[in-house]
């Protein structure tokens, strides 16, 4: 697809769709835009084109110094001949140039950024893309840092998205396919992959999700995610999104497919499995023995995020005698006076929690300070000594939030923080049994969902014990010679 | 629509719904609406012939209170007198304010009399319980029940911790006490002819059920102390040793591997541990009466010694032999006293009962055979830790 503008494939066609006094009608489907720019040119040796473009999103040096010149200042052959072509490829070689077959496809050409010169006299338009959109330049990830490693993260302009992935992978074999998407913001997706890795089934399936997408408006990848994620409802997310160049490269070169979105910094990466989740970029950057280590770490907390409040409740309203007595006499001896059942309190402080954060989210920055005195308040020894909490609340609640942010990808830590209240709820009504109850549900729930075609719990379940040197532990890279089994990949050997 | 109904609402509601006839919100209590248990006391009235029983209930706040010398007290007794070990629990619902948690009672205090009575009954009703407790230490008193219940302890703050506490050192540091005196250990033994050394204690009559005693720096005052044990058989009591005695009797059974001993050499004072010891026991039967082979083996520590002679190889085998001599005694005469009192201190009858072989036949019909055990012992010793100094000082 990137080979659309192939204009050799494309100047001898008719165009057929272009009616007279083409030029006003543009003019007028624009609805009179004032960013749009309307020049009459002499042409050499005879007559008359106007060149349409739209300011905002052109590079208007371009237009002038290349091609009005070449417009105005040479005799021109006719686009019938062979040497108009020539010329003009010779003249802007980095500008595609297309004829539109009807009149959309030129409005269209015009909203995209690309110059249109409409040769009056013979009633047929031109296309050449001069298009600069703005963007921001290219900075450090915000979501996803790291200690070690790349700082580069996409930014909004896909151009320079793509730049950065294929500046990192000088293969052939990298293929990128465009597509545009939302019949009225027309955002361009172009889908990335490995042709000699990546799993035809699975690049088959992302075409079909992709084209079947019927919207408006596609204005950040998200929409493109909940479109084509599994539909099986579930908290887990089936596709990883990332900032980093360096992530997306990773995964491509495991034989996994991406979707860039033209105008999102986030790129959407399938399939993935649960366990890919506890992989930071962190981790191919250290010591394998420390990647190891810290993926334990991730692990873990995932586990204290949705269990230390709920076992907390189950045991303080259930199973007071699992407690070693000096722990229940403290415990006892805390909830004194405290008014709420241990649940209420509980949820009542992470749901405080979570208002202060998304407050934090949210505010200026400069207001910022404010919300960490009014948090530190509401959720430390102020609401201990107000008697609404209890001290161990207080430390239960603390290790919970700071065990969510361990995550290294934002969207499972709302995943955990949604179980995490399920799992809550499950230990006020049902004690351990219903924590039990839970953790079998999840199990079960894990192990039934798919994510493009590939089990979630994959490798281990099913079990391929191959890729476990890059699951709950990372090996040395000298020891990965082989591609991950995990959507049995055509090449095995690295 | 409907079939996403059939497929997934129904199910979700049906499950709902069943899960509502499991245990659930209704059983919820928090952990500030339970009396915590501690210690229970259990007597029984001699006028009326109805149990007593006192429960010692935990006040958290008073805990946490005496941490920041806040004199507010660490435990209530709350005493009930009921016909039957079942009421109680009804009975404690009258008065207590927070539902009775006995999960976490760390001691089982008995009176002696009750205990001599035999405590069949109480075993049987606690063993029934779902939430029922064995690991939980029994006490014997010698004191008054209600003296052991309403004393406050220093340090510990808990009365029923203190004991607990202090029993868990004797196996390693006195060997007054075993570490299998706990509630189980009784029950195991329920149904065989072994004994059983349950700890006693006592308390000191100079205590004050009064908070204020905490705050006296005088530590003995109002203690609860170990002075002994109360031998059981089956679920009675039949007679009381003293620390000397149990330290002994542990030891035989292999339950007490450390025991401390005074020596006298040439008149002067040696201060012994036997550490590491280990006990082996061969029954035999020779012409219808049962040999019993003890092997005793101990390392010994010397801790202290005012011989005024040098710690020589010589010196070294004296005090090998003094000792083999006096545990040998001292077993000797335990075993008389044991049999002129009807107790098989050494658990034959038990080996006996154990044995497999037709010769054994005759010797397990006859209860009373364990009197006429022929009784071997062998103790082999050898001082290993000298300390510091082979030549003690003289002061001259």
């Amino acid at each position: 697809m990137n080979d659309k503008h192939d204009f050799r494939a494309e100047h001898n066609r008719r165009p057929d769709g272009i009616s007279e006094h083409l030029a006003d009608r543009l003019v007028e489907a624009l609805g009179d835009a004032p960013d749009l720019v309307d020049h009459t040119i002499q042409l050499r040796p005879s007559g008359t084109a106007r060149c349409l473009y739209l300011k905002t999103l052109v590079d208007i040096n371009r237009i002038e110094q290349e091609l009005l010149r070449f417009f105005t200042e040479q005799e021109l052959p006719l686009p019938e001949e062979e040497r108009f072509w020539e010329q003009l490829r010779g003249r802007m070689p980095a500008a595609p140039v297309s004829e539109p077959a009807d009149f959309g496809e030129c409005v269209y050409g015009l909203l995209d950024g690309k110059c249109a010169i409409v040769l009056t006299d013979l009633n047929r338009a031109l296309l050449i893309d001069v298009g600069l959109p703005e963007h921001r330049p290219i900075n450090e990830p915000q979501t996803e840092t790291t200690v070690k490693g790349p700082k580069e993260a996409f930014t909004e302009c896909l151009q320079v998205n793509l730049s950065l992935v294929r500046k990192r992978i000088k293969s052939a074999d990298l293929r990128l396919e465009e597509l545009n998407i939302g019949s009225v913001t027309r955002t361009t997706v172009v889908v990335a992959y490995m042709r000699s890795l990546a799993q035809p089934e699975v690049v088959r399936q992302f075409h079909e999700r992709l084209r079947a997408i019927d919207t408006d408006s596609v204005l950040d990848s998200a929409y493109i995610e909940e479109w084509i994620r599994e539909k099986r409802p579930t908290p887990f997310p089936t596709m990883l999104s990332t900032e980093r160049p360096d992530v997306v490269a990773s995964h491509v070169l495991e034989g996994n497919v991406v979707v860039f979105v033209d105008g999102s910094p986030i790129v959407l990466i399938g399939p993935v499995t649960f366990f890919q989740f506890f992989s930071a970029p962190d981790d191919y950057y250290q010591r394998p023995g420390v990647s190891s280590l810290l993926r334990w770490l991730r692990i873990f907390s995932f586990m204290l995020a949705i269990f230390v409040p709920s076992l907390y409740i189950a045991v303080v309203s259930y199973h007071q005698a699992l407690l070693p007595t000096t722990l229940l006499i403290n415990i006892a001896s805390q909830r004194e006076g405290v008014p709420f059942p241990s649940y209420i309190e509980a949820t009542l402080m992470l749901l405080t929690f979570e208002v202060l954060r998304e407050a934090g989210l949210r505010m200026p920055r400069v207001a910022g300070q404010a919300i960490s005195i009014v948090g530190a308040l509401v959720l430390g020894q102020a609401a201990v000594d107000a008697g609404l909490v209890s001290p161990a609340m207080v430390i239960v609640v603390s290790i919970t939030a700071i065990a969510n942010f361990v995550s290294p990808n934002y969207n499972f830590s709302i995943s955990q923080r949604l179980l995490q209240f399920a799992f809550m709820a499950l230990a006020a009504t049902m004690g351990l049994f219903g924590l039990l109850c839970g953790a079998l549900f999840t199990i079960v729930h894990l192990a039934s969902l798919k994510s493009f075609g590939v089990p979630y719990l994959t490798p281990v379940s099913p079990t391929v014990l191959a890729d476990w040197k890059d699951t709950l532990i990372r090996v040395p890279r000298p020891w990965m010679k082989t591609y991950p089994q995990l959507n049995r990949k055509r090449k095995r050997i690295r | 629509m409907s079939g996403i109904l059939r497929k997934r609402i129904v199910p979700l509601v049906a499950a709902l719904a069943v899960s509502f006839g499991l245990t659930g919100c209704w059983d919820i209590v928090e952990v500030n609406q339970l009396a915590i248990i501690n210690m229970i006391g259990i007597d029984r009235n001699p006028d009326t012939g109805n149990l007593i029983v006192y429960y010692q209930a935990i006040n958290p706040t008073g805990i946490i209170a005496q941490q920041r010398s806040d004199g507010k007290a660490p435990v209530y007794t709350f005493k009930f007198e009921k016909s039957s070990p079942a009421a109680f629990e009804e009975a404690a619902a009258g008065i207590m304010p927070r539902k009775l948690f006995p999960d976490h009672f760390q001691a089982i205090v008995v009176s002696r009399r009750l205990a001599e009575e035999g405590l069949l009954d109480i075993f049987n009703y606690n063993e029934n319980k779902n939430n029922r407790r064995s690991n939980v230490d029994v006490f014997i008193t010698n004191s008054p029940i209600s003296e052991v219940m309403n004393t406050y302890v220093p340090m510990e703050k808990l009365p029923g911790r203190s004991i607990r506490s202090t029993l868990e050192m004797q196996p390693k540091f006195t060997g007054r006490a075993s570490q299998d005196a706990q509630l189980r250990d009784v029950l195991e033994h329920l149904e065989s002819p072994e004994l059983t050394v349950v700890p006693l204690i006592r308390v000191d009559k100079r205590n004050t059920p009064n908070v204020n005693r905490l705050e006296d720096i005088r530590g003995n005052i109002g203690n609860l102390m170990l002075v002994g044990g109360a031998l059981f058989r089956k679920d009675r009591m039949i007679g009381e040793l003293d620390t000397e005695r149990v330290k002994l009797f542990l030891t035989l059974k292999g339950e007490s591997r450390n025991i401390y001993k005074e020596l006298k050499i040439d008149g002067h004072n040696l201060s012994i541990r036997a550490e590491n010891i280990r006990v082996k026991r061969k029954l035999t039967l020779k012409d219808g009466t049962p040999n019993l082979k003890l092997t005793i083996r101990s390392d010994l520590a010397l801790l202290m010694q005012n011989m005024g002679l040098d710690l020589n190889v010589e010196t070294m085998n004296r005090i090998n032999q003094k000792f083999e001599q006096q545990l040998t005694d001292e077993i000797v005469r335990l075993m008389e006293e044991g049999k002129s009192k009807g107790w098989d201190l050494l658990g034959v009858a038990g080996d006996i009962q154990r044995k497999r072989g037709s010769e054994w036949k005759d010797a397990k019909r006859d209860e009373e055979i364990w009197r006429h055990t022929k009784l071997g012992i062998e103790v082999v010793c050898k001082v290993r830790t000298l300390g510091t100094m082979a030549h003690p000082y003289k002061g001259e």
